[in-house]
This record gives structure tokens, sequence and C-alpha cells, in this order.
């Protein structure tokens, strides 16, 4: 369990520091707002002077929903399951994992922007794509660049997205790099527990099998192309929410 | 009587939110942290307190408390920003959950809350 451990203590270290950034934005654009507001009440303020005061309410609800994205990475909210804006949450995932996690892998991220929405937990939404990376640069000896793609494929684009629902809609997550990749065999065990090609005390072999679980429970679906010396790709479908609406309390987004 | 104490520790938020109080026809005393808002109110009587919930010395989730100890009706409203480790929707829940009438995150436009004062107060 060393790994998961490892990978726990860091997302509650990110959390932690995603809470105390939120606390520290939320507490300074509160005068902004209040006061913003109190100039705006006045009846005789002048049109150009009115036009300023408007912009810098609207950079400060900007302000408060970059506040409002941090903060669902800090609360850990036990099988609590949110409709998520996946290209927005995987660019702020990345984001972190980018600047926290990995110094000598650079990650190439390719979101195709949507208001689509998935009905997952953020917290392993982040599990998934920590996991994921951290794999990819394994794969790599830690050095290269892991490349983390977010797209709405068809029928046509990816075999998978038939075996769900045709009216849902599909998102696909995928991870890929240009490492050592893996043998056949290998590539249909790497979803069982403790199943583990890594050298001893590098990797438990729970971290994909725990990103199968997580994706199970989403309703989604995984695959895996490898090649041996080429590198590999872990795809991850996701059924999309029927409805583009968030539902957070005090959330205006 | 129109009297509010606001118990809030962070010096801009503070003035920001007294002047909208006050300009909205209320009396705001303030006080620093749950410390200070328990002083005030063994001398005064308020008809609402609104406090932040991450505060020094005492927090809001703590003043809560000790104040429904033994006073189950005075009108409380809390905003929280969230802190380290906890976003403010828990923090909401928490401090809703320990005794607050209301509880809202930060930052607010005015309109939010002064429409919780007013629902608040008028109930």
């Amino acid at each position: 369990m060393e790994l998961e451990l490892l990978e726990a203590q860091r997302l509650g270290t990110l959390g932690q520091l995603a809470g105390g950034l939120a606390h520290e934005i939320n507490n300074t654009l509160q005068p902004v707002f209040s006061l913003a507001g109190l100039c705006l009440d006045q009846a005789d303020l002048p049109d150009r002077t009115r036009e300023r005061v408007e912009k810098i309410v609207a950079a400060a609800e900007r302000g408060r929903n970059i506040s409002r994205r941090a903060l669902i990475y800090s609360a850990e909210r036990e099988g609590d399951t949110l409709p998520v804006n996946l290209s927005e949450t995987i660019t702020d995932i990345l984001a972190f994992l980018d600047e926290t996690t990995i110094s000598s892998v650079r990650i190439d991220p390719a979101i195709v922007p949507s208001s689509a929405t998935v009905r997952v937990q953020p917290t392993e939404l982040m599990q998934v794509l920590t996991n994921l990376v951290t794999n990819s640069a394994d794969a790599m000896d830690s050095k290269g660049i892991v490349r983390v793609s977010c797209d709405y494929p068809s029928a046509e684009d990816d075999p998978l997205v038939s075996d769900f629902p045709d009216s849902r809609g599909v998102a696909r997550i995928s991870v890929a790099d240009h490492g050592v990749g893996m043998k056949e065999g290998i590539r249909q065990r790497v979803f069982e527990p403790f199943f583990s090609t890594k050298k001893p005390r590098k990797g438990t072999g729970l971290g994909l099998s725990i990103v199968y679980g997580i994706v199970e429970r989403w309703g989604g679906r995984i695959r895996i192309d490898s090649t041996e010396g080429e590198g590999t790709a872990v795809y991850v479908l996701v059924p999309l929410e029927p409805h583009n609406t968030t539902n957070r309390r005090g959330s205006n987004e | 009587m129109n009297r509010m104490l606001l118990v809030e520790d962070d010096e801009f938020a503070c003035s920001a939110l007294r002047e909208l109080f006050e300009e909205n026809g209320w009396q705001v005393v303030v006080a620093e942290n749950g410390i200070e808002a328990m002083r005030h109110m063994t001398q005064i009587s308020f008809e609402v307190i609104v406090t932040d919930v991450f505060m020094p010395e005492m927090d809001g989730v703590e003043l809560v408390r000790q104040i429904r100890l033994t006073d189950k009706t005075q009108k409380i409203l809390a905003i929280s920003g969230g802190g380290a480790g906890m976003g403010s929707d828990k923090a909401v829940d928490i401090i809703e959950a320990i005794g607050a009438d209301a509880a809202l995150q930060k930052p607010l436009r005015n309109e939010e809350l002064l429409l919780a004062v007013d629902r608040l107060t008028a109930a």
C-alpha cells in the first residue's frame, strides 16, 4: 500500500495548498465585491466610471470562479460525485501536476474545449490522472513528454464508444508516452491488483487497478494500446451527463 | 434595534463589509475574532451576528458553539472563505451543523449578503 499512501499524501498536500490559497483569494475578493457594489449603487456615477467598475466586478467574478474550482480539489467529499466540466477540470489538474508533481517530465496537453460535463468525484479524477501520468513518467525513466488529451469521439473514432448508449455522448481522456511500452502478455494483466513490472520499491502494482476501479464506478471503459519499445497510450472513456449543469451551492458557474 | 456584530479578522474585508452594512442601515460593532466577539456580547445585545469561519484565537465554529451553549435564538450568519485542507463548502456544512442559522461562501455580492441578513432578521 506504500504507493497508495504516498499518492494520498500528495493529494492531501495539494488539497491543503489549494484550500489555503483559495481562502486568501476569497478574503481578498470580498472587499472588491463589497466596495465595487457600493460604487455601482450610486445613481450619479458617470457612465465611464460605471463601466470601469463593472469591469472590476467582472474580473472579480472570474477570480471567484477560479478559486471555487481550486476548492474542488481541497474538499474531500467521500463518495460524492458532481457534474464536472471535463475540459476545464483536466486543464486545472494538469497545471497542478505540471507545477508540483513531476519535475523532469513535461506534460503536453491537447484538451478540446467543451461545456460538456461528466459525473465524477473530482479527487478521483485527479487520482486517475496522477496515476496515469506517473506510470508514463516511469516508462520513460522520468524524462520526456507525456501527452494528455481530452476529446469527444464518435463510434467511428473509437470502437469502445459503441459500448455506451447512443444518446449520451462520450468523453475520452488519453495519456500517452514514448516510453518502453509493453509486451502483449503484460498488457493483458496490467489491471490486476499487485501486478507490477517496476523495480522493487518503485511501485506496488496497485496504480492501474485503482484507476480501473474508479473508471468502472464512473460507468466508463478503459483501453490500453502499447508497442514494446515505442510507447503506451491509455484511453479512459466516460459517459457525458445528459444535462450540462453544475449543482454546487453558491456557485454561479 | 438594528445592531449587528461583525466578526472578521481580515482588515480589508472587515472594513468593506462594515461600510456595506452601515450604508444599509445597520449599526455595526466589529470584532477581530471569537474571543473579542464574546466580550462584546456580554455587554451589548445584537439582532444578528455575521461571522467569518477561519480566524486566529477563536474561530467561527468555536464562537457558534459557545453562543449556542446558552443562547438558542441569537441569529447567526456565517461567511467562509475556506481554509487549508478545507473547502469553504465543507466549512459551511460544518458551521451550519454546529448551529449557525445560515452559512455562505465568500466572496459574496452585496445583494446576496444583504438578502441573507434580511431573511434571518425577518424570521
